[in-house]
């Protein structure tokens, strides 16, 4: 379980109850102290009415005064008892104790103590017993009273307050709950906003978040800056390498094409400013492609398409090839822009030089990527589509490009740990060339 | 036709505009961004060829700017940097086309000539107006009676300008401003004795001289 709203749960579910347990504890048994201390003051008072009501004549028979009783300890099993007892063996005991007994051991005037004994019927009984001296005899005075109606009582109270401490209990964890949503809330947002950031719909994340989040969402920022920035600054070291090795291959190249140069050494330099031309261009493109997971920014095919459409159309204006492109409209999720322009552009360059009229493209996104590139052209053999995609195969060197075209799709694929396959199209007759990306 | 070509590279920029006039287009060389942009903005070109890596000011910045201040000049890219994404994002800049170094000179041409076809709405290859077709390749005129006339190269830019504007009234600056390069001595009688030159090669009627306005090249008839 790595829920953080469940372990708050939990823990603040324990030390409620612990907290509530205790409490609830408390109150019961300091009313329980309260109440036999009060029922104790009680007996204590009746005891010493008692001893003042006693008489002890000349024979040692004992009587108390007529009248001095309260009626509560004739009436029998009243709940009320009491029991007098004389060192001589005499004694005097409530009406109300009927034919059963209080036992009691005899005290030296002074001593006193209270206990709770078994009375009469199975009443619980709280006695309290003192010795005293009256005349010329010491006296035992115990008085008891039932408790099972106060027991009763407090058991009601113990009850309701286990209520109302559940009952508090849930309320304060359903609180709990609202708190907890309430304060996971812009961590939810952070979730929706890294989905964004995916999709490359934004380029960081929100930094007005929690105190103790922002750590990280700050530092989730300042990596992406950090990528972004140093494959920004490879790219355009790049760009720039190309532009200083190019431009000597261009002047080499005019060279070529320069009717002053004598045709042998045109056939030469031709031959060695192709390789050197295409030992470049596969170099940097290796070197520019970003990989799954970059920091750059998303490709919207919306937007995308139809000006790489365009530039395809003009490289060849001498055909009037058809391009059928269906693509999702929002930016697809976690592949880098250029990577997928590099993609898409030798795809649909291949298509549109072996082309006759047509070239149809069709992108979808689910949890991978999926490219279909086919064409009208003449179609290649079975023997052709497996040389095809080794580095720098042509299979028509009469046709201008540098072949190089599939041999980067598949190490862009490749890059992305996708698959691809190669083979005739059924409906068009050309070349279908069919991808997908794995974008984890 | 009259070329913009920006590149900063000492030994291509003087080579391709050779290679340029010698394909029949009178070509101004600027070899920096900010000449380069002010060239594009006050001087009436009919294309213009931009490198990006210029020093002053790059050349996507030159193109944005020509772009926002209205311009419509054809613009062709001609780069080292050629990745898919930077000729998309040339296009997004607003260049009509772009085209990676190295290039071979037929194909820059090509690209040139469909870029001023598509300027001008013009869909056949061959520019064949009032009886008259230009090849443009061997730089002559083939006559209504199918005799081959030979043109020099001032006569050749002339004569192709009129025939990419037939009908519409051309005064002596802007065939000026279009056939000679910036640093062409531009006097307008020059023009009068290359328009009478070409007449006696084509024949006088297809010239009409509007008297202090101009010239109409084919009249009414296409």
């Amino acid at each position: 379980m790595n829920s953080l709203a469940q372990r708050l749960n939990i823990g603040l579910g324990i030390s409620l109850i612990l907290l509530m347990g205790l409490i609830g504890w408390l109150i019961y048994d300091q009313n329980q102290r309260l109440a036999d201390e009060l029922i104790v003051t009680r007996l204590q008072h009746d005891g010493e009415g008692l001893l003042a009501a006693l008489q002890v004549d000349a024979e040692g028979n004992a009587t108390l005064v007529e009248g001095a009783i309260s009626a509560i300890y004739q009436r029998p099993l009243s709940g009320h008892y009491f029991l007098l007892q004389l060192e001589n063996g005499g004694s005097l005991r409530s009406r109300s104790l009927w034919d059963a007994e209080l036992s009691g051991t005899t005290l030296v005037p002074g001593e006193q103590h209270t206990r709770r004994i078994n009375g009469p019927a199975e009443q619980p009984l709280l006695m309290w017993a003192g010795g005293y001296r009256k005349g010329n005899h010491n006296v035992t005075v115990m008085v008891a009273e039932d408790l099972s109606q106060l027991q009763q009582r407090l058991l009601q109270n113990a009850l309701l307050l286990l209520a109302l401490t559940v009952g508090f209990l849930f309320l304060i964890l359903f609180i709990q709950r609202r708190i907890v949503r309430d304060s996971f809330a812009p961590l939810r947002q952070l979730g929706r906003e890294i989905e964004q950031l995916e999709r490359g719909d934004i380029d960081r994340l929100t930094e007005a978040v929690p105190l103790e989040v922002q750590p990280l969402v700050v530092e989730v920022n300042r990596l992406l800056q950090v990528m972004g920035r140093r494959l920004e600054r490879s790219r355009h070291a790049l760009g720039n390498l190309a532009h200083a090795l190019k431009g000597p291959l261009n002047l080499l190249t005019q060279l070529a094409d320069d009717s002053e140069t004598p045709a042998s050494l045109k056939q030469e330099l031709r031959r060695h400013t192709a390789a050197l031309q295409q030992q470049i261009e596969q170099q940097l493109i290796r070197a520019r492609l970003a990989g799954a997971g970059s920091a750059g920014q998303r490709f919207n095919p919306a937007e995308e398409l139809p000006a790489l459409i365009t530039v395809l159309e003009r490289i060849y204006h001498h055909k009037q090839i058809k391009f059928e492109c269906h693509a999702p409209s929002q930016n697809l999720s976690n592949i880098d822009r250029h990577d997928l322009h590099e993609l898409l552009g030798n795809l649909l360059d291949n298509a549109a030089k072996w082309a006759k009229e047509k070239v149809r493209c069709v992108i979808e996104q689910n949890e991978v990527i999926h490219i279909i590139v086919e064409d009208d052209g003449s179609g290649v053999t079975e023997a052709e589509l497996a040389a095809l995609t080794e580095r720098g195969h042509r299979l028509d060197e009469t046709r201008p490009g540098h072949g190089l075209g599939l041999a980067i799709v598949k190490e862009i694929v490749e890059l992305y740990h996708g698959t691809l396959e190669l083979d005739r199209s059924p409906e068009l007759g050309g070349l279908r060339v069919r991808l997908s990306l794995s974008l984890q | 036709m009259r070329l913009l070509l920006v590149e900063d590279d000492a030994v291509l920029g003087p080579r391709l505009r050779q290679d340029l006039r010698r394909a029949g287009y009178a070509v101004d060389l600027v070899d920096n961004g900010i000449d380069g942009q002010f060239q594009g903005e006050t001087e009436a070109y009919d294309a213009a060829i931009l490198d990006l890596g210029l020093p002053g000011r790059p050349g996507l910045e030159v193109l944005q700017n020509w772009r926002s201040a209205g311009s419509r000049l054809p613009v062709i890219i001609l780069t080292a940097r050629d990745a898919w994404h930077e000729r998309v994002d040339g296009l997004k800049a607003g260049a009509d086309d772009y085209l990676g170094k190295p290039f071979h000179q037929e194909e820059l041409l090509a690209r040139l000539d469909a870029l001023l076809r598509r300027a001008q709405e013009r869909a056949e290859p061959q520019l064949s107006v009032a009886g008259l077709t230009l090849d443009e390749e061997r730089q002559c005129v083939q006559l209504a009676d199918g005799e081959s006339v030979e043109l020099t190269g001032t006569e050749f830019r002339l004569l192709r300008y009129m025939m990419v504007n037939p009908g519409k009234l051309l005064s002596k600056t802007r065939l000026t401003e279009h056939v000679y390069e910036g640093d062409a001595d531009r006097d307008s009688n020059v023009i009068e004795a290359y328009i009478k030159r070409l007449r006696q090669k084509i024949g006088k009627q297809l010239i009409e001289t509007r008297r202090g306005q101009g010239y109409i090249f084919g009249g009414d008839t296409p």
